[in-house]
């Protein structure tokens, strides 16, 4: 399973991306995101998280990397890389195809496909179904939209005041002993952030959130004496080069 | 084009009374100087036909010559000789009544009275009830090939301004100066 | 993915252009006994102030711009291009006709970019006069500094006499790279937008507008996933004239009395400008360099690219300030008109900035005009689904549309009045009020439409209509087609294109050497995009009857269309492009291929 998840990676990669590299007006793009790295306290203790990505490509074709995580009072509670092969299908979505690798609990492989892009209203959406090495089927939707909230008082081109709720909803459509995840929604992240946007390279926050296991996940932690729930509230920093 | 025998039976009183606003604006023919002999104009109209012959060509946009002198005294027969492809007009008034009457041509063009390249009507009355009319004798508008006249007897020293004021004429350097000198 | 240009019209390129005894190959090595003028430009990198301000910048003979290249209607230069950069580089002479390879646009006719170290001869006739400029065609390098003027005396006397007669060539500077700026426009949509509407904005215009209509009015945008407030895509310029910021200052004299012709060349890489002198009344005489009909006007809007000559007459002896404030309002370029150097006249109000409106999107809805509450009953489930609803849409509501998709047919908003704009104000940027906005009208601090110059009251701006050539053509062959030219683009990404292709993925546009044909622009963007055609004029169908003027750049307003008519009489393959020169970057462009009406035979 783990090595035809990663032939068809790469083979996706590779071979259309190649004739579209050659012409000039379809020169090679890349940049790098900090969508977050932020620390602060949470009702479990001291919270660190980071969400890095990375995208090159032409118009047409995209690698795309991503990295996200979480450590709660020291212990990585999630962590994860990601690699997509990106292509538009319309003016607003694009497809990915690609591999995700936990390094948490145990380190497993997914097989990736899904979709993202910005529904109406503005609304960034990716929506993405994992299969894992151990053939379990699950999804992840994740949703979220900048609210201009002023410019600067001083200057019409200044700074902007952002706010930005956003969700992210797990689910699984089987069980994964060694992951402790049950068939069901799994779990959910809920937060706000208020971020002052001095330039996009530079744009510090303040953020609430909660995050939840949910089903029967919730239940297999609440059987291990875990806690499921952990609200939390971090300062941090958005960037982009 | 304007036909000159009409021209010819205006008198100064008879076109100030028809042209409130056009060509001379009202006070400037309700100058009180003279009987009928407007100052500003430094003269009166002379009979068609008559007077020393000064010839003008007039191309894209401008006069070919860029001042004419006249003596007092003189009665002077200008003959404007359109050579350009568009309409252009041959007129002569202190530069200040000249501009004032720059707006008022402009309506006209709007107004399709005229064209780049011809007169449709000469006067008009618009929407709104007022006449527009471009008949007074210190004027005439001139086609592509055609030829148009004034003969005016100057009695006055002093300069004013030749002009054509079709929108942007005047503004591309179409313009000249007239000096009468005392006699 | 085929070579746009195949072998065999190259050969019968070659062909042509070697019949018309033209230079072909390597012009380079050509000798020049025969030439008027020898002119060296050297291109290279250097540092530039502006305003106090040192930033880098690429020229072309030194300065920034480069030297004004003053010729002589028939006569034959000859451009010795040296670069010394570290990349290749090009100058292509914008407006003036001349053979394909001498055009100087890399790839297209035979012209291969100047390599590093290298020089290259450029040798042509001038068949015109008026006001052209020149720039690179390079990457971005234009935006770097690398544009000059370029004037042609006539041959004949000019329908115009001046006193003085001076250049006056706004462009835009950055700070930052070109390629900087490129890229991050690909990598975030709106990167540089500040004016976008804000929480407080929402609430002003609800008590403005009634919390319905400013729902309705914000519900449209959110569901096209547009921003009304997009009018520039790039901010963070200073606007210069021939080079000098606002604080410098650029000061061109007269003594009062005297007719001044300025000549007006918008060499920006991405800003339009509408252009003032307060108190001054302009005599536009000429259009992107050949002449029109003199008109009137208080104010013009200038697309990139575009050239406008005006002649004004101050008598009085005092300053004037010449303003031309970006469509986006984001700052000012500033000249002064003084009998002296070191006048200076008041800076006039600064101007607010428009927001778009749905008469922007090509639809041409009434309504929409009275603070968006016509959109609160509108059904736009259909443009939820992305791209190609959106297209639909646009067709739907061109006025003109005749794709054979009816709009009824092809439009979400079927059922809805939609009022045909007329033609002539579809074709026409400069309309002042074509789709009549009672909030616009009723709130000039709140101007509402991309046409919305926030012209004071009693002042006339001039329209695309009043241009009329002062050459007749009583009797111009119809058309014996019309070409369709689809303005098109996504703006999250960045990519802009033509007919939905980008250059490079595109069949061109291939017509026979003295064709008449129609181009019909249908701007499906809410952009507008200055088309720009090397090799020939274009006639704009702007209602001028036999008088359409000739433009090689026609501003096409957002979700509008205008229409173009040109006889093919230049054998080549052409540029033909946006000029907004990150919409070209990113693939805005194709080739316009006429190809020869006879080729010798290969024996």
């Amino acid at each position: 399973m783990r090595n035809v998840v990663l032939a068809a990676v790469a083979g996706a990669f590779l071979a259309p991306a190649m004739p579209a590299l050659a012409h000039s007006h379809n020169a090679i793009n890349s940049v790098v995101r900090l969508n977050n790295l932020d620390y602060g306290g949470s009702s479990q203790g001291d919270r660190f998280s980071w969400d890095l990505d990375a995208r090159v490509g032409t118009y047409d074709h995209r690698l795309l990397f991503r990295t996200e995580g979480e450590q709660i009072r020291g212990q990585t509670d999630k962590a994860e890389i990601q690699l997509f092969y990106n292509r538009p299908i319309s003016e607003f979505w694009d497809v990915n195809v690609g591999w995700r690798r936990d390094f948490f609990r145990t380190n497993r492989n997914y097989g990736a496909f899904g979709f993202s892009g910005i529904a109406p209203y503005f609304f960034e959406v990716e929506a993405t179904a994992y299969v894992s090495e151990e053939g379990v089927l699950s999804g992840r939707l994740e949703s979220s939209t900048d609210l201009l909230i002023a410019r600067s008082i001083f200057n019409d081109n200044g700074p902007g005041l952002y706010l930005k709720p956003a969700i992210e909803i797990n689910a699984s459509a089987g069980n994964d002993r060694e992951l402790e995840i049950r068939r069901g929604l799994t779990d959910m992240d809920l937060s706000l952030q208020l971020r002052y946007e001095f330039t996009p390279q530079i744009a510090p926050y303040v953020q609430v959130g909660w995050e939840r296991q949910l089903g029967e996940t919730a239940n297999l932690a609440r059987a291990n004496g875990e806690r499921i729930s952990n609200s939390y509230a971090v300062i941090g920093i958005r960037s982009m080069f | 084009m304007i036909k000159m025998s009409r021209l010819a039976a205006l008198t100064l009183l008879a076109a100030a009374a028809a042209t409130p606003a056009i060509l001379v604006p009202a006070p400037a023919l309700a100058s009180p100087e003279g009987h009928g002999n407007n100052a500003q104009l430094l003269g009166q109209p002379a009979a068609r036909g008559t007077g020393r012959v000064v010839r003008i060509e007039m191309t894209e946009n401008a006069y070919s010559v860029p001042r004419i002198q006249v003596r007092a005294g003189e009665t002077i027969r200008f003959v404007a000789v359109n050579r350009g492809q568009f309409l252009h007009e041959f007129s002569f008034a202190p530069a200040a009544v000249a501009a004032a009457h720059r707006p008022e041509m402009a309506r006209m063009f709007e107004h399709g009275m005229i064209t780049p390249e011809r007169v449709v009507s000469l006067t008009m009355t618009m929407p709104d009830g007022t006449r527009m009319d471009h008949t007074a004798p210190n004027t005439v508008l001139v086609e592509p090939g055609k030829t148009g006249e004034i003969s005016w007897r100057f009695t006055r020293a002093g300069t004013i301004e030749i002009a054509c004021n079709i929108p942007g004429h005047y503004e591309s350097g179409m313009a000249a100066e007239l000096v009468v000198t005392p006699r | 993915m085929t070579s746009p240009l195949s072998r065999r019209d190259s050969l019968k390129l070659a062909a042509a252009a070697g019949m018309a005894g033209v230079v072909t190959a390597f012009p380079g090595r050509q000798s020049f006994a025969n030439a008027h003028r020898v002119q060296d430009l050297a291109v290279e990198a250097t540092r530039i102030t502006v305003d106090g301000t040192q930033t880098n910048a690429l020229t072309i003979g030194g300065t920034v711009p480069g030297p004004v290249l003053r010729w002589r209607e028939g006569e034959e230069v000859v451009i010795r291009v040296t670069n010394r950069l570290s990349e290749p580089t090009s100058i292509h002479w914008h407006g003036l006709l001349l053979a394909g390879v001498m055009d100087g646009a890399p790839g297209f006719n035979g012209y291969e970019a100047i390599q590093p170290g290298q020089t290259y001869t450029y040798r042509f006739q001038l068949r015109q006069a008026g006001t052209y400029w020149y720039h690179s065609h390079s990457a971005a390098q234009e935006q770097a500094g690398m544009y000059g003027a370029i004037v042609i005396e006539p041959a004949r006397p000019e329908p115009v006499r001046v006193t003085r007669d001076y250049v006056v060539l706004l462009s835009d500077h950055s700070p930052e790279a070109p390629d900087a700026i490129f890229r991050n426009l690909r990598n975030r949509e709106g990167y540089y937008n500040r004016g976008q509407r804000t929480f407080l904005d929402f609430m002003r215009d609800v008590r403005r507008d009634g919390w319905s209509a400013t729902m309705a009015d914000r519900k449209a945008w959110g569901e096209m996933r547009m921003d009304p407030t997009d009018l520039a895509d790039v901010t963070g310029y200073s606007f210069l004239v021939n080079g000098r910021g606002p604080q410098d200052n650029k000061t061109f004299l007269f003594t009062p009395g005297e007719r001044v012709r300025l000549r007006f060349i918008n060499g920006s890489a991405m800003s339009m400008y509408d252009v003032a002198i307060p108190d001054l009344r302009m005599t536009v005489i000429s259009a992107d360099g050949l002449p029109v009909i003199p008109v009137p006007v208080d104010e013009f809007r200038i697309g990139v690219g575009e050239t406008y000559d005006v002649v004004v007459n101050p008598t009085e002896a005092r300053a004037f300030t010449i303003m031309s404030e970006p469509l986006d309002r984001s700052g000012y370029a500033r000249a002064t008109l003084a009998p002296r150097e070191g006048m200076e006249a008041a800076i006039p109000p600064r101007r607010p900035r428009t927001v778009l409106t749905m008469a922007d999107m090509g639809m041409a809805h009434g309504g929409m005009a009275m603070g968006g509450s016509a959109m609160a009953g509108m059904d736009h489930s259909g443009m939820a689904m992305g791209g190609s609803a959106m297209a639909g849409m646009n067709h739907g509501g061109m006025p003109m549309s005749g794709s054979g998709t009816g709009p009824a047919a092809a439009n979400p908003h079927a059922g809805h009045v939609m009022p045909g704009a007329p033609a002539q104000a579809a074709a026409d940027p400069h309309a002042g009020h074509a789709m009549p906005s009672a909030t616009a009208m009723a709130d000039p601090n709140n101007p509402l439409g991309w046409e919305q110059a926030g012209t004071p009251e009693g002042k006339r701006a001039l329209r695309y209509a009043d241009l009329r050539s002062t050459r007749a053509r009583p009797n111009a062959p119809q058309p014996s087609r019309d070409i369709i030219l689809r303005l098109t683009g996504q703006m999250g990404r960045y990519s802009w294109s033509l007919n939905d292709r980008r250059f490079g993925m595109e069949e061109g546009i291939r017509v026979r050497e003295g064709d008449r044909i129609r181009i019909r622009f249908m701007n499906e963007t809410m952009m507008a995009h200055p088309m720009h055609l090397h090799g020939m004029f274009m006639e704009m169908e702007n209602g001028a009857g036999d008088r359409l003027p000739y433009k090689h750049v026609v501003l096409v307003r957002p979700g509008a269309e205008a229409s173009v008519l040109l006889t093919a009489d230049e054998v080549g393959d052409w540029p033909f492009h946006c000029h907004l020169l990150y919409h070209m970057e990113a693939g805005m462009m194709t080739r316009f291929i006429v190809e020869p009406a006879r080729v010798a035979s290969a024996g």
